[in-house]
């Protein structure tokens, strides 16, 4: 059980390595990278569930709007969506590309 | 049988058809959580709140 | 007439319709509490002559719902056709809040829009041009502060002044195939910049949204992983120890005070009567709900305090500090709000995962929020802290903390068993404005939750109590029992046979598992069973806090030591929750399998802490296993046993599920 455990973990952190390698190398930076108190435009939304992006939207966050980092932290970070202030954590971070 | 054992008798048997009437009469209204007090809120019971 | 309440979540939707209808229906300063539709009549002032009726809906970002509760607001307004629509806008994020207006128009019903939560706006200094706004929208706009009852008579009028007419819409959305994902976000697209052009011709900001403010360092800081969580675990701390080590006893011992001196006027005037009459009236009715009455301060204070927490804002916070500690076990975030519910009332706080997107997620969720003691236990709790622990403020805490343990244990078997399935569970939550709570909004939140809890303790537990009470003054032969003699009692042999199963626990007396039993009514029974069957009312006593007396007695009466007394507190805060949550926990699960899974997961649960404490504290403090140590044991084993087997069940079951999901995706990517 312990084993499978380890395994699981080692294989999604590697994927998100995998993940932002990727997407960073093709020039594109993610939310995760982004510094405190910057606005910058949305430029895609990858988060794989039709209905997280519908939700976004409902938000104000998709590709063309603005959206500000308020402050980040190890997992988390907190952000502004036209006027509201959510707090993200970084599997959702790391979907929006900027 | 003196006054008090009267009274008390009385009252026991008061105490408990109020007790056990205020309880019919909640479960005929529909409220099944006696004493909640989400009762009027709680969509456990409610029927236009159905959720998937 | 019936005029719909819809909006965004936490757009003060809920309070307002309580201002309207009189009603206190759960407010909460964080999205998700609103979670069926509600309906009540509007109070006369607002109705005048008509019958008019409002339902508050849950809150929606939108028509196409993502979460139940938008699904319940999109078909309520779809289908239930209602004569008016009330759509409470946040003034504060009117760039996001017209989306759904824009909607709500395209319906043909009458809207009125109420631009709430304008007195931040002042205080802001964000200016909007509420006449403008109803031009560029086709329908009228009122400014308005539901806190404050303020523009919701004009409002209400205009709303039903309009019902029956037909709403024009400011904006159409084209005919579109709805099915068709890319044409429906392009539409959605052209929405959000027609209302985009909108707010940037009505609304002035002096403070631009994006900057910095004292308040966001104030969460940068509450959410920064262990200052965030330790400053919860004071604030928690705080809230108990108000509550049922200072001012909640406090005034519980004056109440008290007072419920004793009517048991002894009323045993008094029945001492010339038979002395069944007596031990019924005084000890069972008077006694035993006059046990569970006297902790009634401890639970009013706790309440209004939870309720000021809950209305200033601080829970959203909470529940992003602990996401990533609740991500590990394999839940989420969100599954923080339930839990802080829960110490109020399981009921609802099992409702509350309905939030929880995730299936597994959501089921574990509410099968775990119950270790957290509600309202209900708080009575047991500060019973055998006051009899046992000279009411020290760490009993509390420490169950409260141990629940929470419980939950991150019990959520991390669930993983193992269920097997962890990779899935991208993202978390995201409001932060709203941090708020000054409302006293008075607390203060009758309080008085609300007293007058159930006296309710209950007038019906269900008095009922309970002279059941029991009888039940022990009889034997089966309907003769009353002898002093001395009282295991020839009804209810002695009924709970006798459970005793037994409790013995490796340090409580196998029929006398405590008859309380534990009726606790399954009831948690509260617990003290009034208890109560009666000990002849004790004196839990909290008056004079003597210093607890030699009173509590020494009440011990001694129970056969308890500290280390017992502590499993046995322990199996009644951590077992399947009363027969009301569990119902609960029925509609939630939507499955027997999960339903009996939980109930077993609590009931070995709370075995097993109680067995642990009592054979290893005994241990520890007389050098030797308690009684009943193998047959525990044995007990225990089966119940690993029992876990594993489960576990390899479902998890074979899932692989089978997979493996036939690999070949679907397979064939799928061969076409």
């Amino acid at each position: 059980m312990l084993a499978q455990f380890t395994l699981k973990r080692r294989g999604s952190a590697v994927a998100s390595e995998v993940d932002t390698e990727a997407v960073e190398s093709a020039g594109k930076r993610t939310l995760l990278s982004a510094e405190p108190g910057k606005t910058y435009i949305v430029k895609e939304i990858n988060t794989d569930d039709d209905e997280m992006n519908s939700f976004l939207f409902r938000l104000g966050c998709y590709v063309g709007e603005p959206i500000t980092l308020v402050s980040k932290k190890k997992k988390s970070c907190i952000v502004v969506i036209k006027d509201g202030r959510y707090n993200l954590d970084n599997l959702l971070s790391e979907a929006i590309i900027i | 049988m003196n006054a008090a054992t009267v009274i008390a008798v009385i009252a026991i048997a008061a105490i408990l058809f109020f007790a056990a009437r205020y309880l019919y009469k909640e479960k005929k209204k529909g409220n099944h959580c006696v004493g909640c007090p989400y009762a009027g809120s709680c969509t456990k019971h409610n029927n236009t709140g159905g959720c998937s | 007439m019936r005029i719909a309440f819809a909006g965004n979540p936490n757009s003060g939707k809920t309070t307002m319709y309580n201002a309207l209808t009189g009603r206190s229906e759960k407010v909460g300063n964080w999205g998700g509490v609103t979670v069926g539709s509600k309906e009540y009549k509007l109070k006369k002032e607002f109705a005048g002559d008509k019958e008019v009726i409002a339902v508050d809906l849950p809150g929606a970002y939108s028509m196409s719902p993502f979460t139940p509760e938008e699904g319940i607001t999109s078909e309520y307004v779809r289908t239930a056709n209602p004569d008016a629509i009330v759509n409470i806008v946040d003034a504060t994020n009117l760039s996001r809040s017209l989306f759904f207006t824009t909607q709500l128009l395209e319906l043909g019903i009458p809207v009125v829009v109420a631009l709430n939560k304008t007195d931040i706006n002042e205080k802001e200094g964000t200016k909007i041009d509420a006449e403008k706004l109803s031009q560029k929208l086709g329908c009228p706009v009122f400014k308005t502060v539901s806190t404050e009852n303020k523009g919701l008579s004009e409002m209400i009028a205009k709303a039903i002044s309009l019902a029956g007419t037909i709403q024009t819409a400011p904006y159409l959305q084209a005919d579109i195939n709805l099915h068709d994902k890319a044409a429906v976000d392009a539409e959605d697209r052209k929405r959000y910049s027609f209302v985009n052009d909108i707010v940037a011709e009505v609304e002035t900001r002096k403070v631009k949204s994006a900057e910095s403010t004292t308040a966001d360092k104030i969460d940068a800081a509450l959410t920064f992983p262990i200052v965030g969580i330790l400053v919860f675990a004071a604030v928690m701390f705080g809230v108990f120890w108000i509550s049922q080590t200072w001012l909640g006893p406090l005034v519980a011992d004056w109440l008290v005070g007072w419920i004793e001196t009517f048991q002894g006027w009323v045993a008094g005037q029945l001492e010339n009567s038979p002395a069944i009459l007596s031990a019924l009236l005084a000890d069972g009715i008077v006694g035993g709900v006059g046990a569970v009455v006297g902790f009634l301060p401890l639970v009013m204070v706790m309440y209004f305090l939870i309720a000021l927490l809950e209305d200033c804002g601080y829970m959203a916070r909470v529940s992003a500090v602990m996401d990533p500690i609740f991500k590990r076990v394999g839940l989420s975030g969100k599954s923080v709000i339930p839990v802080v519910i829960g110490t109020g009332c399981g009921i609802p706080a099992i409702m509350a995962c309905r939030t929880i997107r995730d299936e597994r997620e959501r089921r574990a969720t509410s099968m775990l929020t119950t270790f957290i003691p509600c309202g209900a236990k708080i009575p047991v709790i500060a019973l055998f802290a006051g009899a046992f622990f000279s009411g020290a403020g760490w009993v509390s805490t420490l169950c409260y903390f141990f629940g929470l343990v419980l939950i991150f244990l019990g959520a991390l078997l669930i993983k193992a068993i269920t097997g962890y399935k990779y899935r991208k569970s993202f978390f995201i939550m409001e932060l709203p404005k941090w708020k000054a709570p409302s006293l008075k909004f607390a203060f009758k939140s309080m008085m609300e939750r007293a007058k159930a809890y006296i309710v209950k303790a007038a019906t269900i537990i008095l009922i309970c109590n002279t059941v029991v009470q009888i039940m022990q003054t009889f034997d089966w032969h309907f003769h009353v029992v002898e002093e001395g003699a009282e295991n020839t009692s009804i209810l002695a042999s009924i709970a006798s046979p459970f005793a037994i199963l409790l013995i490796p626990l340090g409580f196998g007396v029929w006398q405590l598992a008859a309380a534990a039993i009726t606790g399954f009514i009831a948690k509260e029974n617990v003290v009034g069973t208890l109560a009666v069957v000990y002849g004790l009312t004196a839990f909290i006593d008056t004079e003597e806090l210093a607890m030699t007396g009173g509590a020494n007695t009440v011990a001694m009466t129970m056969g308890l030591t500290s280390v017992t007394a502590l499993a046995y507190l322990f199996f009644n805060l951590y077992t399947p929750p009363c027969f009301a949550a569990i119902g609960a926990m029925n509609s939630e699960m939507k499955s027997k399998g999960w339903l009996w899974g939980a109930i077993g997961l609590q009931l070995c649960t709370g075995y097993t802490v109680a067995f642990l404490i009592n054979q290893f504290g005994t241990l520890f403090t007389e050098g030797h296993f308690a009684a009943g140590f193998v047959p525990g044991l044995i007990a225990e084993a089966c119940m690993v046993a029992a876990v594993i087997l489960i576990g390899k069940r479902v998890r074979s079951h899932f692989d089978e599920q997979y493996e036939l999901h690999r070949k679907v995706v397979k064939e799928g990517a061969a076409a």
